[in-house]
């Protein structure tokens, strides 16, 4: 902030340009034909104050910088002509580029008090008509004694009029380029001093603060410029103090600090003329004088939410964003550069360069980082990067992912994305050497250098896939399925409990045999049917007896050896009837006798179906008998 | 023979009838579907997104430790810690044996402002709570029922088998199976208790000041900050007895927590 002291330019009192070598050129080039269309024409109304007494009078000049004709000056009806037209002409040549200046002055002196405005005057330039704007002149009453009556001697007044005098005549404007910016929108503020009297010397007596942004100061030329404005009809000279690109940090109302400045000077003396040589050389006197220039407020406008990219970080402006890696097919243990570079227009020293994955396996150095950034009118212009070196130690294919710059352009008011990347490095092994990743074979037998794991970063872990949803308050818990299926293997063990205990018991006794003996008995008679299809006679008969005494071995529960004709005869004594039990035995004695001696004539269709109805006749005599 | 196959069927049908009707089931399914979304869109970054999915499937009256797991996760990536914690936690009670859901509610953690030291409590407790913590309620649940089968299917066995040192040793194996098995009902019992006598809450608002009465005019006994879960001892009106993990206890405004 300091540095603005020194940058404060000393002004310099402008030199009047000399009626004589106005006259000279005139008189030189008055009557060559001179064009002038190359430049702009400035055609306009001046006067040397527009506040005046009754009584005092003022100058009104028109000029122009370019020949003209068919000149019409607006009515004074409310001011007295004391002088005028006054007609002076003039021609500057400046490298060789040559202006005419032509004015048409006028003195005037006001009748009455009050606000009157002097209208347009009109000229052809160039064959176009142009006007002039008009100028109001405020008339404030009665003559003013200190300097309509100089002969009365009166420090005082004076005094109080010179201050007021000095402050129409001389004052600092701040200029802000843009009131209503986008935060991080570069915005410049120059202040301009105003002058009409001579300047001796000059101080900066305070330099503004500027809370809520970020300065930097634009180097002015070290010869201070000195041009010519005109406000309310007054020609002003104006010279720039100071320039200042500022961008904003906070969004709301911002407040632009005034600047203060001590100036010292020049005023004519208009006491009386002490001696000779007084009037002769005119007398002045060196007043100090401390100007302050206005403060301005800015609204500064929020970045719009929509839109915003993800990774923005505050670069506001115009830029454009290059990533480059200098080549990507390297050998283990050969230096890789990596350089990032945003260019352009904005806040340029005000972001951070976007964050860059490198592979975490690679040996990483501090990036070297390069800004070469200019102040320029409009805002800071130029590049910023930074260049990582990167060596890889292991072979393989490494890779830089996507990333990318985003910034917002204030002009369009959007946002804009660069996406950079990705990069690929292919790391090669040497050729001739092992690669010293681990797992690959090594002749020398060294042991591999081990190292710990690097934890890059901390994160939550990754969420769950499965979804496994329940209703709301239910659980599995002390819901009714649950009790249900805490009930089961005891009523499954108890089921089995009873079966085992009583049915299979059951089953597998005598009584249980002796009820199901006709039952397997016909299984029997079944088998031998089907030995008899396939005419196997010699199996059927086996099992035409067998099924008979396995029959009777279950029915008296004995043993089957212990079934002999005569303890069949026994058993079924009084239960079944005699001619049953005559068939029986004809029937077993019939298959017998087929079986040792073989009788052709027996016919084994009929026995078997003969045998099956009477082993069911008998059985159900012997269940009504018990 | 045929008299227990039907037994067996008639019982089955019986215990599939009470576990959850076909309806409920298609129901799940479109909400699986939803979390599978939601999957994908935070795998794509997309974390408003996810946690929107997330929530809705919530609306629709379903949850789950990993629902609760992802929507955490979902507000973490967004920045909003609070909301992450009171999610984690709600996940953390319904599984506490979850790996994932411990770490992660101790990262959110670890980004809140207020840091209490806890009480260190005698050691026998801590293992008997990490014991309990070991299994979620249904896991012990489904822990007494798988150790009751086998206690009655070696009862079974024993009426079959006739060597009586086997016939000892099931016996006394089916014993302590039938002992265990009462002790994980216990287990579950007291998790559920946890779970359904809600006692813990998150702070919700950015600064709280605890009194020593319920009610503004108490003396200002400790400050605390969002997103500290502490513990509901008491509630009168609008007012709850909060005790912090260090012990200390005071009256805060009930509009301040968000029950977990």
């Amino acid at each position: 902030m300091e540095q603005g002291f020194s940058n404060m330019r000393k002004i310099r009192p402008a030199m009047q340009k000399q009626l004589f070598g106005q006259l000279l050129l005139v008189f030189l080039f008055g009557l060559l034909h001179l064009s002038s269309s190359a430049q702009n024409v400035e055609f306009e109304a001046v006067v040397n104050k527009n506040q005046v007494r009754v009584g005092e009078h003022f100058e009104i000049t028109f000029q122009v910088n370019a020949n003209f004709s068919n000149f019409k000056h607006p009515s004074f009806k409310d001011f007295r002509v004391l002088s005028g037209p006054n007609q002076s002409q003039g021609i500057q040549m400046i490298n060789g580029h040559t202006t005419i200046n032509k004015s048409v002055s006028f003195i005037l002196t006001p009748t009455k008090e009050g606000k009157f405005t002097i209208g347009e005057a009109s000229a052809t330039i160039e064959g176009k008509n142009y006007t002039t704007k008009p100028i109001v002149i405020s008339v404030s009453g009665g003559p003013q004694n200190s300097s309509s009556t100089p002969n009365q001697p009166s420090s005082q007044p004076q005094t109080a009029n010179s201050g007021s005098e000095i402050s129409d005549n001389i004052f600092i404007k701040c200029l802000v380029s843009n009131k209503n910016p986008f935060i991080g929108e570069s915005i410049t503020a120059t202040y301009k001093i105003y002058f009409r009297l001579d300047i001796v010397n000059n101080e900066l007596a305070k330099s503004p603060n500027y809370n809520g942004f970020w300065t930097q100061e634009v180097d002015l030329p070290d010869n201070v410029n000195v041009s010519t404005e005109t406000i309310n009809g007054i020609a002003f000279r104006v010279a720039t103090l100071k320039k200042v690109i500022l961008y904003p940090q906070r969004t709301g109302k911002l407040v632009v600090e005034p600047l203060a400045l001590n100036v010292i000077l020049r005023l004519r003396d208009n006491r009386r003329p002490r001696s000779v040589f007084d009037s002769f050389f005119g007398s002045y006197k060196d007043v100090s004088y401390l100007l302050e220039s206005d403060s301005s407020l800015i609204q500064v406008k929020p970045l719009p939410e929509a839109n915003k990219p993800k990774n923005f970080s505050g670069a506001v402006g115009d830029f454009t964003a290059t990533a480059q890696l200098d080549k990507n097919q390297v050998n283990v243990n050969d230096a890789v550069n990596f350089t990032l570079k945003i260019k352009g227009e904005g806040n340029l020293k005000l972001f951070d360069l976007p964050k860059v994955e490198l592979p975490a396996d690679f040996e990483i150095y501090d990036p070297k980082t390069n800004d070469k950034i200019s102040s320029t009118d409009y805002g800071l212009k130029g590049s910023k990067s930074e260049e990582y070196l990167m060596i890889p130690r292991y072979s393989g294919s490494y890779t830089i992912p996507e990333f990318s710059f985003s910034y917002f352009n204030p002009k369009t008011e959007k946002y804009t994305t660069t996406n950079l990347g990705p990069f690929t490095i292919e790391v090669a092994a040497p050729n001739g050497e092992v690669s010293n990743r681990p797992g690959a074979i090594n002749n020398n037998y060294a042991p591999v250098q081990q190292q710990n794991i690097k934890q890059l970063n901390t994160d939550i872990r990754f969420i769950k896939t499965k979804a496994n949803l329940v209703s709301e308050g239910t659980r599995f818990f002390g819901s009714l399925s649950y009790y249900a299926l805490l009930l089961l293997p005891a009523l499954l063990y108890f089921v089995f409990y009873f079966y085992y205990k009583r049915v299979m018991p059951q089953a597998s006794s005598a009584e249980a045999l002796a009820k199901r003996a006709k039952k397997n008995t016909l299984k029997v008679f079944a088998q031998a049917e089907k030995e008899l299809k396939n005419n196997n006679i010699k199996a059927f008969r086996k099992a035409y007896l067998d099924g008979i005494s396995a029959y009777f071995a279950q029915k008296m529960q004995t043993d089957l050896a212990l079934v002999t004709k005569d303890s069949i005869k026994e058993f079924l004594a009084n239960k079944v009837h005699e001619s049953d039990v005559q068939e029986l035995f004809q029937r077993i004695e019939e298959q017998e006798m087929a079986q040792y001696v073989g009788v052709a004539s027996l016919n084994n269709e009929e026995s078997i179906k003969a045998i099956k109805e009477l082993i069911t006749r008998i059985d159900s005599q012997i269940s009504q008998q018990a | 023979m045929k008299n227990l196959i039907q037994y067996t069927v008639v019982l089955l049908v019986a215990v599939l009838s009470v576990l959850p009707s076909k309806n409920t089931v298609a129901q799940v399914d479109h909400s699986t579907d939803l979390f599978n979304q939601a999957t994908l869109a935070y795998q794509n970054s997309a974390f408003d997104s996810a946690r929107a999915i997330y929530s809705a499937i919530l609306e629709q009256g379903y949850e789950s430790a990993n629902l609760y797991y992802n929507l955490g996760n979902c507000y973490y990536k967004m920045g909003n810690i609070t909301s992450a914690i009171l999610y984690y936690e709600k996940a953390k009670k319904i599984d506490p044996s979850d790996d994932d859901i411990t770490y992660n509610l101790k990262i959110a953690q670890s980004a809140i402002v207020d840091k209490i030291e806890e009480v260190p409590t005698f050691f026998l407790v801590t293992w008997w709570q990490a014991f309990l913590n070991s299994f979620n309620v249904n896991e012990w649940g489904a822990f007494s029922i798988i150790l009751l089968f086998i206690c009655f299917l070696l009862l079974a066995l024993n009426l079959i088998i006739q060597n009586s040192s086997i016939k000892a040793s099931f016996y006394l194996t089916s014993l302590v199976a039938f002992c265990i098995s009462l002790l994980s009902i216990f287990f579950a019992f007291s998790q559920k208790h946890k779970i359904t006598q809600s006692t813990k809450a998150v702070i919700f608002s950015p600064s709280v000041t605890a009194y020593s009465t319920p009610e503004t005019s108490g003396t200002k006994l400790f400050v605390i900050h969002e997103g500290l879960t502490i513990e509901i001892t008491s509630t009168n009106n609008q007012w709850i007895e909060v005790k912090l993990p260090n012990g200390t206890k005071g009256w805060i405004e009930k509009a301040h927590v968000a029950i977990i």
